[in-house]
């Protein structure tokens, strides 16, 4: 070897250290070392391959048509992609992190704009180490090929990773084996041109194209083999660049983009260890990285912490327009008639995580419109509906992932099929797949009592059984919330308490929030912790259930008593306003209506049971006349007279 | 892109559970369809007025392949489209669109995914059917795989458009669909009786020819499966050629993207006016 090339090859060597250098404080999780020292191998691997293609005359045969070179360069490029990918470690990455359906699939869709800049950042990296490595490469080509092999193990043998580069050595070595393999075969026999016969025409055709091949076969590529050593080294090396700096960069770019998302999911994954919350991790990685502007938490624009479902001001009008219409108070006809109702108006309120919003109010209220609106399915006028703290307008597709949805009145199921067979075919529309929908689908039925009838065709099953699979459809994603409109209409008394006993589990044993709309007083007193009642799209009552009902309570008291004692002597009790008495089969009852002020309302039952004793009659029993949520509903959802109209909102 | 194939997959497995069980009537619908071919050419045939002349006809497989082929185009055509039509109006019907509408991948990957399978299966099944009304008339079918997969492909993607299109209109305006009924009705007749001869008919028939999905893609079709690309005629013109091979390329993109953009516009419509997903 001559001094020069000596001293190239050392120049090289040290510079390939030099880049590739990964000082070992600076190692983390979180900043994991670049890996792109094997790209530096590429490059005169490549140009040898070509020397090589070159010097057998792979490229310069007759029979060689630009369409065999493409057929070939495909083949290498399918092979070079694989081996490049297995040494680069994303196979085994992305087979650590990818096959957990969860985990950074999830990241990576919330954080699409990551991807857009570490990609940015992976062609802006590798331009800049091609452009620093080629115009060396070039020099060293121009000495002896077998140099560029010996580059190629000094590195590996003095890189950090040694056995990685190794391995990578000898798996490149095979491959750019199979690629000049694959070359020779595609340019030096007639298969691909037999091929393309076949796939044009049929098989008679094909035979006469084949005697006529010769004939077909189009002017050679290259037409003049080498005639100087220099000619020859610039055209390899030529080739060489251009593969490698087109075809290559795509793939490089992809490890690139992959690791450095890699290395920010490791992040996140610490920060999800010190934070505690998904939620409050992602944020974090979200103002470190991205480029969307981070919208402060207070502007309003985003729903508070407290709840998982959130209706902000939330308005929506339907209107319906006849052009014939006939007026019902002067039965006169007009030409066109536009109706305007209000489904919606002003609404707001919250569901927390793990608890049963009951929407109560009567046909036309607005309930299953309210419904629609958080799964997406009608858009808001005005306002903005949340779920998990992301606009269901703008992040649609997200937040259907995360909400089940039982539609009142409608079959959801497909009838011709098996309650099994209709939660795997809804699984794979919501995204869920293999075993663990398989397996979930499977927990559902069983959790809802269908295991007996997972085999039965939908059209032979009860109603209550179909509305049982209505939620086990709901369920399929493993939502984390559940809306069902009016979910026990029409059922029987045991499917209705069966279904309400699986409501109830749902959010007590497994943390889901539901919203549950229905007219039925004694569902929505049963299953609801907060109830809020709505009326022509206006929400106007909305208060913890039992809060509700002592709100309407008119703290009547019974007494029940061995002998009824003058009414006179109770009503001068303080704090008494009415006493009455009442006959039952039980025997006599004194009824006292007491004032709603706790202190005076003490104070009368204390007076009460005091005077009773001082009179010697015997007090049997106490107890408060309770309102039912069907007289606060009746109350609240009465017509308005003009004096009261403001004031019944709660 | 594999979220495709899954709901591909949920089809496909959904159509063969059903035909499987409703065995019996997938196959008496294809006898029924057998028959109603045989009667339609039959009928085609014998309304000329000279009987003599009818029975000519007959023994001229190529004018009955014609037709068959042109039916079973047409049916292509009626399925893809109505899909987007009574097919959509009997998910909505049934609550299933509801779902559909809230799966993930949204109404347009979901109607490709349903779209897509069920017309391989018309395909699969309308194969059987030409196959034996051409060995009863004893006619001859030339197949190229490479051509008429292409052309199905492409037949395919303008259909989808036109369905997307017509479908968008439907979640909307309910009453379309009753409309469109129509429009499968003549989409099919135009399938059965498409010809070249109907484009050198001046610039306005010519054009609307073009404009609707199926002529070019009825000729292309007839082109390489009756005439053997001209073999037959010993003028041979490949198919890619043809002048309404690229017509049906433009349509393609022309109507798909129609179809989409109106479709998702509708879509957005339908939200906003509360019928999505109600009929």
């Amino acid at each position: 070897m001559s001094w020069p090339f000596i001293i190239l090859l050392s120049l090289y060597g040290f510079y390939t250290l030099w880049a590739n250098r990964h000082p070992e404080e600076n190692e983390s999780p979180a900043n994991p070392a670049p890996t792109s020292g094997m790209i530096l191998l590429q490059t005169p691997l490549f140009i040898l391959a070509f020397c090589l293609a070159w010097q057998y005359g792979a490229l310069s045969r007759n029979l060689v048509s630009p369409l065999s070179i493409a057929m070939g360069f495909v083949l290498g490029h399918l092979i070079f992609a694989f081996s490049l990918l297995a040494t680069h470690r994303v196979w085994s990455d992305a087979f650590s992190h990818f096959i957990r359906p969860k985990p950074i699939g999830w990241f990576l869709k919330e954080n699409p704009d990551l991807i857009l800049r570490f990609s940015s950042v992976a062609i802006a990296e590798e331009i800049i180490y091609r452009a620093a490595t080629q115009p060396l490469l070039a020099n060293l080509l121009a000495s002896v090929p077998l140099a560029i092999v010996l580059t190629a193990v000094i590195f590996s043998l003095v890189h950090k990773h040694f056995l990685q580069n190794l391995l990578a050595l000898v798996m490149k070595s095979l491959m750019f084996a199979t690629m000049i393999g694959v070359y020779f075969y595609w340019t030096s026999s007639r298969v691909p041109v037999i091929i393309l016969c076949a796939l044009r025409n049929r098989g008679s055709a094909c035979r006469k194209l084949l005697g006529k091949m010769e004939v077909r076969v189009r002017k050679p590529f290259f037409q003049n083999t080498p005639s100087s050593p220099l000619e020859f080294l610039i055209f390899a090396l030529l080739l060489g660049t251009l593969y490698y700096w087109t075809n290559s960069l795509i793939l490089v770019v992809i490890i690139h983009t992959l690791r450095n998302l890699e290395s920010v999911y490791l992040e996140y994954l610490q920060k999800l260890d010190e934070l505690g919350d998904e939620t409050e991790a992602l944020r974090a990685i979200e103002e470190r990285y991205s480029w969307r502007p981070q919208k402060p938490a207070s502007d309003g624009t985003t729903m508070s912490q407290e709840f998982l479902v959130e209706l902000d001001h939330v308005r929506k009008t339907f209107v319906t327009r006849h052009f014939l219409h006939i007026d019902e108070e002067t039965r006169k006809r007009r030409v066109y008639n536009k109706n305007q109702v209000h489904a919606a108006d002003d609404i707001c309120f919250g569901i927390r995580p793990g608890e049963i919003f009951g929407l109560l109010g009567p046909n036309g209220a607005g309930k299953t419109t309210t419904v629609k609106m958080v799964s997406g399915l009608v858009k808001p006028d005005r306002g903005t509906v949340f779920v998990d703290g992301q606009d269901v307008e703008k992040k649609r597709k997200k937040i259907l992932r995360k909400v089940g949805v039982v539609l009142e009145g409608t079959r959801t199921s497909i009838w011709p099929l098996t309650p099994y067979e209709n939660l795997l075919y809804y699984g794979n529309l919501k995204d869920v797949r293999g075993n663990i929908l398989k397996q979930r689908a499977h927990e559902l039925l069983d959790f809802i009592g269908l295991k007996e009838k997972k085999n039965v065709q939908v059209r032979r099953l009860s109603r209550g059984q179909k509305q049982k699979l209505a939620i086990c459809i709901a369920l399929i994603a493993d939502p984390q919330v559940l809306l069902l409109d009016e979910p026990t209409t029409g059922l029987d008394v045991q499917s209705s308490r069966a279904i309400k006993d699986k409501i109830i589990e749902l959010t007590r044993q497994q943390g889901r929030s539901v919203l549950v709309t229905t007219h039925d007083m004694h569902v929505a007193q049963e299953l609801c912790d907060r109830i809020g009642i709505i009326n022509k799209g206006k929400l106007i009552a909305c208060k913890p259930t039992e809060e509700l009902l002592e709100l309407f309570s008119e703290q009547v008291f019974v007494f029940k008593v061995n002998i009824p004692p003058e009414n006179q002597k109770i009503e001068g009790i303080n704090g008494v306003q009415a006493v009455w008495t009442e006959q039952s089969t039980d025997g006599t009852l004194l009824v006292v209506r007491v004032a709603t002020e706790p202190i005076l309302r003490s104070e009368a039952l204390y007076g009460i049971m005091n005077t009773l004793n001082s009179l010697g009659i015997q007090l049997l029993s106490i107890q408060q006349r309770q309102e039912n949520l069907e007289s606060v509903f009746l109350h609240l959802t009465s017509e308005p007279t003009p004096t009261e109209g403001k004031d019944q909102h709660v | 892109m594999f979220s495709f194939f899954l709901v591909m997959k949920a089809e496909v497995v959904r159509t063969f559970i059903i035909m499987r069980r409703y065995w019996f009537r997938t196959i008496t619908g294809m006898i029924i369809g057998y028959g109603m071919l045989m009667v339609l050419i039959a009928g085609f045939i014998y309304s000329r007025p000279m009987v003599e002349k009818g029975l000519t006809s007959l023994d001229n497989p190529a004018a009955a392949t014609n037709f068959v082929l042109g039916f079973i185009i047409g049916m292509f055509a009626f399925g893809v489209v109505g899909m987007f039509t009574q097919g959509l109006q009997e998910m909505a019907q049934t609550g299933v669109l509801e779902q559909l509408c809230m799966s993930p991948h949204g109404l347009i990957f979901n109607f490709m995914a349903r779209t897509a399978i069920s017309s391989v299966m018309t395909v699969l099944s309308s194969s059987v059917m030409v196959g034996m009304v051409a060995f009863t008339v004893g006619g001859k079918l030339y197949f190229d795989a490479l051509p008429v997969i292409a052309l199905l492909g492409l037949t395919f993607t303008n259909l989808l458009g036109f369905g997307f299109m017509v479908g968008g209109l439907v979640l909307v305006f309910k009453q379309v669909g009753q409309v469109a009924i129509l429009i499968r009705m003549g989409l099919f007749a135009l399938a059965v009786f498409a010809r070249e001869e109907m484009l050198n008919q001046g610039w306005g028939l010519a054009a609307l020819m073009h404009i609707l999905p199926i002529t070019d893609a009825a000729i292309c079709l007839k082109h390489v499966l009756i005439y053997d690309q001209g073999r037959v005629t010993g003028n041979f013109v490949p198919v890619y050629t043809h002048p309404s091979f690229f017509w049906l390329m433009i349509s393609c993109v022309a109507w798909t993207t129609l179809g989409v953009i109106v479709f998702k516009a509708m879509e957005n419509l339908s939200r906003y006016k509360g019928t999505l997903g109600a009929y």
